[in-house]
């Protein structure tokens, strides 16, 4: 069964989620920081009247904390509401968080299709990164492609 | 059960639940009432667990529906006056609610629930107290002799009222086929299921079967007769099923000889109460209601707050654009002179340059094309700069309009969350009745206000507290009837729960004529519990003392009782009071009662909050959490701000208060703005540590020229500067206070509040998120998070040390207070008196001195006053001239003042420094100061009158035949020591001085004495310690003692008095305290009187 991937960098790693669970792609970074979060938490971001909690990607899988740059994104994931009433074909796997979160990237890479069994079981101790944190790899021609299991490292 | 099924059941238990809600109180009057049993009240309850029984039927869950129906079956026989209310039926049928309540809680695991127990309780009621009693309607038989007949369906009249549910009226219904079935578009089915749904069919004829069966469009007419019972009137019922009024007729059931009959239509078959009671809610029920999903209202104020916030970055982009339009008017203005500048530079040099004579008039028009080019780009200018300005007044207009709108509705939105306090209030006549029961007292509760409104999650969140309040006034407060009759109050207490909105605020007060609490317990309590310590127990005025019990783990009540006083509880009041935002006063009276009231917001969704910045971020601070605002120039941040144990505090009118960064304790980089208003990071290690400007402008501009260096020594070091003030914040968290020190304050905004998320649940520092304004995110600080972040407790090292920092302050500032009046007496000796007693001075012409004898008078308020010259009774020089006019100061706290001459005013001075009483001495001479002003005699006003007139110190020491008393006398302050002392002897006491409390205390164990005189206010030991030690020993119990104090508010003069003290008196008040103790000595004759020196 073919799925899509909504795909970003951190410090040029190549990642990709399920792009059901995307609900925007957002260029606006007036984030808030928040003295005393957690240092995984960029801030909050005012995304028309909602506020967005923006959680650092790369600090949550071990990396450090991201340099906004002109090509810095925010991705607003679905709430595990509004991933309810999708309709009943859809199937994700992956579960969201009940409020509204963003995640900060370095830069949004390419809409991926690939067919399912093409996703492989990630090597163990991947690049460093906790394996809790991962779905499974994609060999591509040009590079890895890492998918995440963005519910787990999203989980406080 | 399916979906649709699982909604129905939903509405029916909301709806079983507003039945369940109303029968509690009509129960409650029912038993009041007792014997007189209302039918309306029955009826009501009746119906409402009828209901209940009945749709739980349907969905087959019988325990509900069994326990409904054994309930059922108690109030039939109590309506047909078969069992008469005992509060054991009450108390069966509040149980039965009870449970009812439980299982409707999780209706689908109701069937797990036991109810054999509640079943029992009501049918033991049925047996014991069935009689032998009338049938049912035997009164509507009689009154309707030619009722119809209903013996067809072959059913007798208690089968029938078995049927019929209280309040149900019985029809005979004749229905046409095909006329009423086919001519109305209905088979026969279809006919059945209407009626079923408004009522129910006891009986028809042909059988329900064969009725179902119809078509509707048979040739064959017949009459369907069915026997059916309803609610509903006679006119609606026949309208509703599309009958005449002839088909539809009430029935009515003859109990004697088992047979039914029918009335003709429109006679009331009931009693006349009854349907009066039907048709009552009726008129209730007008009020037109539609149940809306709390979700959705949530999700409609989330919008009207995002609105809210719109409105307002619209707001600030409209001023931005006026601002910026007024500024382009200005640039215009620079802009059309530097055309016309321009312009005479063009003409000037194009006339000046010679090359270009000949050609003048091509350089006319040449001239005057450019002229026309300038007024042009001017005019196109001008047009755009005014484009911007003409849209703005209409624009203006409309913000306002859409600033109006926004905000009623988002008050119209706020409204639908709005409930009556009556959902909290409702519950307290049962409990108060419960409790009542089983303490064994009288309480009559009184409830007012229930329909003032409160947001939704404010009456939530109040339930829980208010409940403890009524309960402990129930418990605590209300004594047994007993007491209550040997204190001469009504044998039941009264309890009064109002709400009523006041200040914007709602206002709850419970009140009750109780007992009251005993404050003194209460502080015993706290202090045993180590919550206090002694010595900050006597500081708390009363109010504070009664706000202990809202602190953990204070539980008054002797007895730890089922029903309350389990030590927690109070605190857990106050925290979900404060939580609302909301506050807690408790004022009690011992013997009379207790008062507590809680001041509540009236929505949280939207709060006054102050904007402040720190590190460049932007936070709001709740306005209820704010005392005030404190702003300390950067000049006296040395002398207000000091650390006890590295911890800052700030000197608030004689109290500490400690003192917390906000950016230190978010754990956020201290930075501060230069003056070039650049963010740089702050290395002060304290508050008050302030580095050398040098140290930081190393590294600043090293191109400095010479000149802008000196500039800058020339400023104020950089700290110094205005923008280095301390802007703190007063923050409450319960009854204590702390200062936040934050960078900068802005304004006062309604802030609408965004849940925090849940990642931030271990920074406590914030209860919430809000929009501002500009768009962007700000943290919403919560008062008592961040107290606790920054390991802030109140009731340590920090608060002891402040409290005896606070006295010290005090004595010194009374020290301080030790004011001069200076002045000479035509000589150039300096003079001095304690202006603390000086009462006038007065200016006057030799001429008004009146001679007598060898003694001058003048006229003083209407009578004659002595004047003293100083010459005359010290040993002093002489004036060498004779002024003609001259002051005469007036001393009070003596009797039969006599004034002062002096000739010149010079000074009033406040000095701390000793009196130097060894130089200069005596009679009339405390001793001597040396001041800038040069050395001062300072004057004992009492020996100088008694220098001056001999008779009078005579006639006081006869007065008091004390000589010889020994006196130890305990004062701190210098200056009083000595002058009281020296009145004291003067008349013949032995005085002993202690420097405080503590020598006082120890001299007392060493020395004999017969009199305590103490200061108040002293360090260590103070006054009324030093009182309550000396009576709690066994050896000084019966010492008389006499406190001395400066300062006597109400609340003062009552702890003074607590602690056991025979009398005060006013510190420098001479006459005063010698008569006192003359009072004290006489009213203890038992006391062993010194030796009496001579008479």
């Amino acid at each position: 069964m073919e799925k899509q991937f909504t795909t970003f960098y951190i410090d040029e790693m190549h990642c990709g989620i399920d792009i059901l669970l995307v609900k925007e792609i957002n260029r606006q970074l007036e984030i808030s920081e928040v003295a005393g979060a957690p240092v995984f938490i960029r801030g909050l971001l005012n995304l028309r009247g909602q506020i967005i909690t923006v959680i650092d990607i790369s600090v949550r899988l071990g990396f450090a904390a991201r340099k906004p740059t002109p090509r810095s994104r925010c991705i607003v994931l679905k709430t595990t509401a509004e991933l309810a009433q999708l309709p009943q074909s859809a199937e994700i796997e992956e579960e969201t968080t009940s409020e509204m979160v963003g995640l900060f990237v370095d830069r949004i890479g390419d809409m991926i299709t690939v067919d399912d069994r093409e996703i492989q079981a990630p090597p163990a101790n991947f690049g460093n990164i906790d394996s809790r944190y991962l779905s499974g790899v994609i060999q591509r021609e040009a590079d890895l492609l890492v998918i995440l299991k963005i519910g787990e490292a999203l989980s406080c | 059960m399916s979906a649709t099924d699982d909604a129905i059941l939903d509405e029916l238990i909301i709806e079983s639940k507003e039945h369940l809600e109303k029968i509690e109180p009509n129960l409650l009057a029912l038993e009041k009432e007792g014997g007189m049993v209302s039918s309306e009240i029955i009826n009501t309850i009746f119906r409402a667990i009828h209901s209940i029984k009945g749709g739980f039927g349907f969905y087959g869950l019988k325990n509900i529906q069994a326990l409904s129906h054994a309930m059922e079956s108690v109030l039939m026989q109590v309506r047909d006056g078969k069992l008469a209310i005992t509060p054991t039926m009450t108390d069966a049928l509040l149980a039965g609610v009870d449970k009812l309540r439980l299982m409707l809680d999780d209706a689908k695991a109701s069937e797990t629930c036991s109810i054999e127990a509640d079943c029992n309780r009501l049918l033991q009621l049925l047996q014991d107290g069935a009689l032998p009693a009338p049938p049912v309607v035997e009164k509507n038989a009689q009154e309707s002799p030619d009722a119809v007949s209903v013996d067809r369906f072959g059913l007798t009249a208690e089968q029938i009222c078995d049927r019929i549910r209280n309040g149900q009226h019985l029809y005979h219904l004749s229905i046409l086929c095909p006329a009423d079935l086919g001519g109305r578009n209905r088979n026969g089915a279809q006919l059945l299921t209407s009626l079923a749904e408004i009522g129910d069919i006891i009986a028809a004829d042909p059988p329900q079967a064969d009725i179902a069966a119809l078509t509707g469009e048979e040739e064959q007419p017949a009459t369907l007769t069915i026997l059916y019972a309803t609610v509903l009137d006679q006119d609606f019922l026949a309208k509703t099923m599309g009958l005449a009024d002839g088909q539809c007729v009430t029935a009515s059931i003859a109990a004697h000889g088992k047979k039914a009959q029918e009335v003709p239509a429109g006679q009331p078959q009931e009693s006349g109460e009854a349907t009066a009671a039907l048709r009552k809610p009726k008129k209730q029920e007008k009020v037109e209601t539609i149940r809306v999903k709390v979700s959705l209202l949530n999700n409609l104020m989330a919008l009207a707050g995002e609105l809210v916030l719109g409105r307002n970055q619209m707001k600030q982009a409209l001023n931005r654009k006026i601002s910026s339009a007024l500024s382009s008017t200005a640039s215009l203005k620079r802009f059309e002179a530097g055309l016309v500048n321009s312009r005479k530079v063009l003409h000037s040099s194009l006339q000046s340059d010679p090359r270009l004579k000949d050609e003048n008039k091509k350089n006319d028009r040449l001239l005057a094309s450019v002229d026309r080019e300038l007024g042009q780009i001017l005019n196109n200018f001008r047009y755009s700069l005014g484009f911007n300005l003409i849209d703005m007044p209409g624009i203006s207009g409309l913000m306002q309009n859409v600033d109006l709108v926004t905000s009623k509705l988002q008050n119209t939105i706020m409204n639908t969350r709005m409930q009556p306090i009556d959902a909290v209030f409702s519950k307290f006549p049962r409990i108060i009745r419960d409790m009542a029961k089983k303490l064994g007292k009288e309480i009559q509760l009184t409830v007012e206000g229930s329909d003032v409104e409160l947001d939704k999650s404010v009456i939530e969140t109040l339930g829980d507290p208010l409940t403890h309040l009524i309960r402990n006034c129930a418990d605590h407060g209300i004594e047994t009837p007993e007491v209550r009759i040997a204190a001469g109050k009504t044998s039941f207490g009264k309890i009064f729960l109002r709400a009523h909105h006041e200040a914007g605020l709602v206002n709850i007060d419970i009140i009750d004529d109780g007992a009251g609490l005993d404050v003194e317990r209460i502080v015993e309590k706290a202090i045993s519990t180590g919550c206090i310590t002694r010595e900050e127990a006597a500081m708390l005025t009363e109010q504070e003392a009664m706000a202990l019990i809202l602190t953990p783990g204070l539980s008054t009540a002797k007895v730890v009782s089922d029903v309350s006083g389990r030590g927690v509880g109070m605190d857990v009041v106050r925290t979900n009071i404060e939580k609302l935002g909301g506050e807690v006063v408790i004022d009690s009276t011992p013997g009379k009662g207790t008062r507590i009231n809680l001041k509540l917001p009236l929505t949280l969704a939207i709060i006054p909050s102050l904007i402040i910045s720190t590190g460049g971020r932007t936070f709001a601070v709740p306005q209820v959490n704010m005392e005030e605002l404190v702003r300390i120039r950067a000049q006296d941040i040395d002398a207000k701000i000091e650390e006890i144990q590295n911890n800052p505090v700030l000197r608030l009118r004689n109290k500490l208060l400690p003192l917390i960064r906000l950016d230190e304790t978010l754990g956020m980089e201290r930075t501060f703005v230069d003056s070039k208003g650049v963010r740089r990071p702050d290395l002060r290690q304290g508050i008050i540590d302030r580095r050398g400007s040098s140290t930081d402008s190393d590294d600043e501009n090293p191109t400095e020229t010479e000149k802008e260096m000196q500039d800058r020594r020339q400023l104020p070091p950089r700290r110094e500067r205005s923008s280095n003030a301390l802007n703190i914040l007063v923050l409450k968290v319960g009854t204590d206070r702390y200062g936040l020190i934050v960078e900068r304050l802005f304004d006062n905004e309604e802030i609408v509040v965004k849940p925090l998320s849940s990642y931030f649940s271990n920074c406590h520092f914030y209860c919430g998120t809000t929009i501002m304004g500009d768009g962007r995110v700000a943290m919403i600080l919560d008062a008592a998070g961040i107290a606790e972040a920054a390991r802030l407790r109140f009731t340590d090292a920090i608060k002891k040390e402040g409290a005896l920092q606070a006295d010290r302050f005090q004595r010194e500032a009374m020290r301080e207070s030790q004011s001069l009046l200076l002045f000479r007496n035509g000589t150039g000796e300096l003079f001095a008196v304690n202006l603390a007693m000086v009462a006038r001075i007065e200016k006057i012409h030799t001429s008004s001195i009146r001679q007598i004898g060898s003694l001058e008078y003048i006229t003083h308020e209407d009578s004659s006053m002595r004047i003293l010259r100083l010459h005359h009774f010290l040993p002093v020089q002489e004036p060498t001239a004779t002024p003609e006019t001259f002051y005469v100061i007036i001393p009070k706290l003596v009797s039969d003042p006599m004034g002062i001459v002096a000739d010149k005013i010079v000074d009033i001075i406040a000095t701390s420094e000793e009196i130097n009483r060894k130089t200069i001495r005596g009679t009339g001479i405390i001793g001597s100061l040396l001041l800038a002003e040069g050395l001062i005699v300072v004057l004992n006003i009492y020996s100088l009158f008694e220098a001056a007139d001999p008779d009078r110190a005579k006639a006081e020491i006869a007065h008091v035949n004390l000589r010889g008393l020994r006196v130890l006398l305990a004062e701190d302050t210098g200056f009083f020591r000595t002058v009281i002392h020296n009145y004291l002897e003067s008349v013949g006491y032995e005085v002993t001085v202690a420097n405080d409390g503590l020598e006082a205390w120890e001299m007392l164990g060493q020395g004999e004495y017969d009199l305590l005189v103490t200061d108040i206010v002293m360090p260590g030991l103070d006054g009324i310690e030093l009182t309550e030690r000396v009576r709690d020993a066994a050896a000084f119990s019966h010492m008389p003692v006499i406190a001395l104090t400066s300062l006597m508010g109400e609340s003062d003069r009552a702890r003074i008095m607590a602690a056991g003290v025979d009398a005060y008196e006013t510190k420098l008040d001479r006459e005063h305290l010698l008569q006192t103790i003359g009072e004290v000595m006489a009213a203890r004759p038992d006391r062993h009187l010194p030796p009496a020196g001579g008479r």
